[in-house]
């Protein structure tokens, strides 16, 4: 069935720039999809310093109607009496966490976190975008 | 050249070493842009089009089924990228993809003849093959062309297209007969 017709083809060759020029597209990709990830990630850390603001006497009132770091402290300055109810301890500890306060910090340093790896990460690239520089030839 | 397979550097890959992508690179470039020439003829958009397929590439190889064979899926990404640049050009109605626009040979005819010896001694035998190739419905010029210049078999043109290994066998025998009829038009008006 194979037939050796379109071997009579003029031969066809890429220009050697191509491989440099498909590194240099992949790395402006990379670029591209970095941005588009900080940008996401400053609009999640933004929401979350918004909503938290817009929430703040609700989170104060609840960090100071919250027993959980007088438990802290008791459990610092008196360690011998934590050890023995440790299990009483530990459940009172959970149940006094101002966990909307804790939620709205662990958003933020989530994004705050993110935010600074993506930065490292567009750096790093743009570093390694020195070799095929990318405004060469395209 | 690098010794390993395909599947140990996507594999290198995914562990981090970037390098390994440039060796899949530098494997399927030559391929991969002949290919994309010969569909659309153009060879300042082809390397466009090689950039993109690579791009593609880069962006789903996280994804892609390291049990499947790298290559059946590389020449999909290019047959789409190829198709998809086509028809932006409005060169490819859609009607066109749907039912390729040959005349139905009779699939009773077992095999294809070889072409008179005076047509393959032809000079210009090349730009009319070109010319010839050009006139092929895209799906069915992309099926002669993985078989012819790629040597790859019908089961894994296949798997590129996503349709039966049988239709793509019947693609591929009238795209050679259609060929072969204009070749001779081409070259017995010369």
């Amino acid at each position: 069935m194979h037939s050796p017709l379109l071997n009579h083809l003029p031969t066809t060759n890429p220009s050697p720039d191509l491989f440099t020029k498909i590194l240099q597209a992949i790395q402006r990709a990379q670029i591209q999809q970095l941005y588009t990830r900080i940008v996401l990630v400053i609009i999640g850390l933004f929401t979350t310093i918004g909503y938290a603001l817009s929430i703040w006497p609700a989170l104060l009132e609840e960090v100071r109607g919250s027993s959980f770091f007088e438990l802290i402290r008791l459990g610092v300055s008196d360690p011998d009496v934590m050890l023995v109810n440790i299990k009483d301890f530990i459940f009172g500890l959970l149940e006094a966490l101002p966990s909307w306060t804790l939620l709205a910090a662990s958003l933020g340093l989530f994004f705050l976190i993110g935010i600074v790896t993506l930065v490292q990460a567009l750096r790093h690239t743009r570093r390694s975008t020195l070799h095929y520089p990318l405004n060469a030839n395209h | 050249m690098d010794p390993r397979s395909d599947t140990e550097l996507i594999h290198s890959y995914r562990q981090g070493k970037r390098e390994a992508l440039n060796i899949l690179i530098e494997r399927y470039l030559s391929m991969i842009y002949r290919f994309l020439y010969r569909m659309i003829g153009d060879a300042r958009a082809a390397e466009d089009l090689v950039q993109e397929t690579f791009v593609k590439v880069w962006r789903s190889l996280t994804k892609f089924d390291s049990s499947k064979s790298f290559k059946t899926w590389i020449f999909s990404i290019a047959k789409n990228t190829a198709i998809d640049y086509l028809r932006k050009k409005k060169e490819l109605p859609f009607s066109q993809l749907e039912s390729e626009e040959m005349p139905d040979m009779a699939e009773t005819i077992m095999d294809l003849q070889p072409l008179p010896n005076e047509i393959l001694a032809h000079k210009d035998l090349g730009h009319a093959l070109e010319k010839a190739l050009s006139k092929l419905p895209a799906k069915s010029r992309s099926i002669v062309l993985m078989h012819e210049t790629e040597d790859m078999t019908f089961q894994d043109i296949a798997d590129t297209m996503h349709e039966p290994m049988n239709t793509i066998k019947s693609r591929y025998r009238r795209a050679m007969f259609f060929m072969r009829d204009i070749l001779k038009d081409i070259l017995h008006q010369k």
